[in-house]
């Protein structure tokens, strides 16, 4: 039986499914220890981009004063999201002692997966927020909605700027292969921009979970 | 003698779709092998994952939703081949 949760959910005013989580389950997960001593690939750039976070005395205040926090994440090494993102929770951890966590491999617990989908997209990372009664109480998939917001109209602009890109909607292939190698790496030049107002738009979605788990 | 057929799957490498990529181009190499004149892998973003037949989009990810059910494109294949069954 896959691990992962138990099939009893609730819904809250909210909105959020609460779903219990076995305590076994929860002790016998990865620590973040373990999880990095797994890791086939993106080790360094997970390390190095708990380095990158940028953290604002105001923020280290905020997460000392609230109770520890359970999380369950949910991710895999090759996901680009989870390697960019969940090591803001890490180092917002390492600095404040307020979260503890547990990691989960997405392929290897499809229960959880299963109730954590993003529509229909296995989206991850997910950070499941697990009460002390081992309840999930909140989440949050992927990435912050203003880092997708932002990234779509920085797409546009570079769609825009060359009528050899053509159009967003269009399939990829259509285009020569050297017009296509050049858009890739237009895309990529932009991502890696928008990653220090990524990593602090997560930092504030984390305040704004917590907030509302307080 | 039919025309070469060439098979391009679009995968978004950001999302970790190789996998799904990679089952796909098997179960295409196992059934067709020469018959095919290629199979192209695209590595790209932004949740894509699309397959073209010849000049026909089979699939794509944003039109459909999801990953393609393997018969479609295999069904696509043996009539862009003209392979009747």
């Amino acid at each position: 039986m896959p691990i992962g949760y138990r099939v009893v959910a609730k819904t809250t005013r909210e909105g959020i499914r609460r779903m219990p989580m076995e305590k076994a389950v929860w002790d016998q997960a990865m620590t973040l220890d373990q999880y990095k001593e797994q890791m086939t690939r993106n080790r360094e750039q997970f390390e190095a981009n708990e380095q990158k976070v940028e953290l604002t005395e105001d923020d280290l205040a905020f997460f000392r004063k609230g109770p520890k926090q359970k999380v369950a994440v949910l991710t895999e090494d090759w996901c680009g999201d989870a390697i960019a993102y969940v090591p803001v929770l890490t180092r917002i951890a390492a600095e404040t002692g307020k979260f503890d966590f547990r990691f989960f491999l997405r392929d290897q617990t499809p229960e959880m997966m299963a109730h954590n989908m993003n529509g229909e997209f296995k989206s991850i990372p997910v950070l499941a927020f697990i009460s002390d009664e081992y309840e999930q109480v909140d989440r949050f998939i992927e990435r912050p909605k203003t880092v997708t917001e932002a990234r779509g109209k920085k797409r546009k602009e570079i769609y825009g700027s060359d009528s050899r890109y053509g159009s967003e909607s269009e399939p990829i292939d259509n285009l020569p292969e050297d017009v296509r190698a050049e858009l890739g790496a237009k895309l990529q030049k932009m991502r890696e921009e928008l990653q220090p107002m990524a990593r602090k738009e997560m930092v504030r979605e984390l305040r704004e979970i917590v907030s509302r788990l307080s | 003698m039919s025309a070469p057929l060439k098979v391009k799957i679009t995968y978004c490498a950001e999302c970790g779709y190789e996998q799904e990529a990679l089952d796909l181009t098997k179960e295409l190499m196992l059934a067709f092998g020469q018959k095919l004149s290629s199979i192209e892998l695209i590595p790209w973003d932004d949740g894509a994952f699309d397959v073209r037949v010849g000049d026909l989009l089979v699939h794509s990810m944003m039109r459909e939703g999801g990953f393609p059910e393997h018969e479609t494109v295999l069904s696509a294949v043996r009539e862009g081949l003209g392979v009747h069954t």
